[in-house]
């Protein structure tokens, strides 16, 4: 393949020193951005053209450039890399991203293609039909939904909210929490050291669904007529259902096996010292809906605080 | 990436390969992707390293790693092996997982990748190598204690590299994200040291040895993203 690297020095505009700059793209390419600090915001449109607008300083400038399958946008001060930049880009849906941030949020909507995204601080939402998710941050909460692919998310103290996916998940973090709601996929894997695990939706038949935290809480949906093998482990933790289970195939209190239906699907969580909830969807509704109200309390409790007592804030609550 | 450029990154750097070498690699770079970022986290690494006191890595250790993983006493708890679950149940289907001593022998490549990337790093910055603190030989690899023991101190070292490059370069990073892997840490040197515990009295116990090994590759992770952010921020 003929490979070109194009350097595009983009317009200012007079308006905020402005970069919006347009180009076409062949099919199949990917977009690769790498800021330091700054949002980046992607759309999706139905030409086969990217649309980069990005707010910066004067003396930073976007570098577009196109290697093969590769189009690489980066920030270029006039002394070393940009700080802080704020990109807008639309992109044909069929593209496949990959978008790195030190201090950046990041946002799409509308992708088909495969998506990686990284950050060492700043939330990742992604909304969409992407093929495919692998998603990253150290500080930063992580939010996905409808994803038809595989789902690899990795967090260490924020929250991690993925909804109705039905590709594979997988989903880590240290301390924060992991919510898995409505979700259709054949394999589910989600492990933290304190943070809670919920997992609300299908039981897929030979479906395999492993939940493991140290010392937080597990809830699990079981949908009747669900066929599972469930495996529970507990350290000081007990093992609780909203509905009658049958006897467990194994004697330990610590380690109990329940077969439900024809067994099909296995179903493994464990707690150190966590306990672990097995409810019907009716009532793990109910509970997620408590849930959310009360954490949209806690966030407007939040704003309301000045700045300096936030930090504090979010201590006493780990 | 191509293996045959991928080896001239290094000399590339250091301004060893003669014009023709450095013509192709070049015109390599402008097309390849992947050999431009390695390329990159090179610079970064020989950039960060003048900060870095470390250690040469000890070496061959591949060895000893494959000859473990194929010993059946750190095969994976979970995995297809027959169970001691009622026959009833289906063999788990899960992933391949790693008893804490397997964790721990795989580890050992990380040691020796993050190991080798600070003494990488160290030698290109010209700084002064230690090399007293060189690891002790493998022991015979049918001495399943012993070995443990080696791999279990390997883990630690390759931990105290890594814990090494985070206080000498945490001025880089924000003060809030330092704090947030810095408790991180601590949550999971507590789980892992309860996890520890309770084995002593629950040896046999799979979901403990799940517990250990997940906490202590987490340990690890987390460890190099620190890392890789103080690199990248140089």
């Amino acid at each position: 393949m003929l490979l070109s690297t194009m350097a595009l020095l983009a317009a200012m505009q007079a308006q905020g020193f402005q970069t919006d700059t347009t180009f076409s793209v062949p099919q199949g390419t990917r977009l690769h951005v790498e800021t330091q600090g700054g949002d980046i915001i992607i759309r999706a449109w139905d030409r086969n053209q990217v649309r980069v607008q990005a707010a910066h300083s004067r003396r930073t400038h976007i570098d577009v450039r196109i290697r093969g399958a590769v189009v690489l946008l980066e920030a270029e001060a006039d002394r070393g890399p940009a700080n802080m930049v704020d990109y807008t880009i639309t992109v044909p849906a069929w593209m496949s991203l990959g978008l790195e941030g030190m201090y950046t949020a990041i946002d799409v909507t509308g992708v088909r293609g495969a998506i990686t995204a990284e950050t060492l601080e700043g939330d990742i939402t992604i909304k969409g039909p992407a093929e495919s998710v692998k998603l990253e941050s150290v500080q930063g909460r992580i939010t996905v939904q409808g994803i038809r692919g595989s789902t690899t998310i990795n967090t260490v103290s924020e929250s991690i909210e993925a909804s109705d996916i039905q590709g594979d998940i997988l989903a880590e973090s240290v301390s924060g929490n992991i919510v898995l709601r409505r979700i259709d996929s054949r394999v589910v894997e989600a492990e933290t050291v304190s943070g809670e695990i919920i997992l609300d939706g299908r039981i897929v038949d030979g479906g395999r669904y492993s939940l493991l935290t140290h010392s937080g809480e597990l809830m699990v949906t079981v949908p009747e007529g669900a066929n599972a093998t469930i495996a529970t482990a507990t350290g000081s933790g007990d093992v609780r259902a909203s509905f009658p289970l049958p006897a467990s195939e194994r004697p330990s209190r610590r380690r109990q096996t329940f077969r439900l239906g024809s067994g099909s699907a296995t179903v493994e969580l464990e707690s150190f010292s966590g306990s672990i909830r097995l409810l019907r969807p009716a009532e793990m509704e109910s509970r997620l809906e408590r849930m959310m109200l009360g954490r949209e309390e806690r966030v407007k409790e939040k704003q309301k605080r000045p700045e300096h007592d936030r930090d504090t804030f979010d201590q006493d609550r780990s | 990436m191509s293996d045959r450029f991928t080896e001239q990154l290094s000399p590339y750097i250091d301004g060893e390969l003669d014009d023709l070498s450095r013509a192709r690699l070049e015109s390599h770079l402008a097309e390849c992707l992947d050999c431009t970022r390695t390329l990159a986290e090179l610079r970064a690494i020989v950039a960060a390293a003048p900060e870095y006191q470390g250690r040469e890595p000890s070496t061959d250790l591949w060895p000893l790693i494959e000859s473990r993983l194929g010993e059946p006493e750190v095969l994976p708890l979970n995995t297809n092996r027959p169970s001691a679950l009622p026959p009833s149940r289906p063999p788990s289907l899960s992933r391949h997982r790693f008893g804490w001593r397997e964790l721990i022998a795989a580890s050992i490549l990380m040691a020796v990748a993050g190991g080798g990337s600070v003494w990488f790093a160290v030698s290109r910055g010209g700084t002064e190598v230690e090399t007293a603190a060189v690891s002790p030989p493998p022991p015979d690899s049918t001495a399943i204690g012993s070995t443990v023991g080696f791999a279990e101190q390997e883990f630690d070292l390759a931990v105290r590299d890594l814990e090494q490059v985070l206080d000498a370069g945490r001025d880089r990073l924000d003060s809030a994200t330092v704090r947030t892997i810095e408790q991180s840490l601590v949550r999971i040197d507590a789980a892992i040291a309860e996890a520890r515990a309770a084995i002593q009295r629950d040896p046999s116990s799979s979901y403990l040895n799940r517990q250990i090994a997940a906490n202590m590759r987490r340990k690890l992770n987390l460890l190099r993203v620190a890392t890789q952010a103080i690199a990248a921020r140089t």
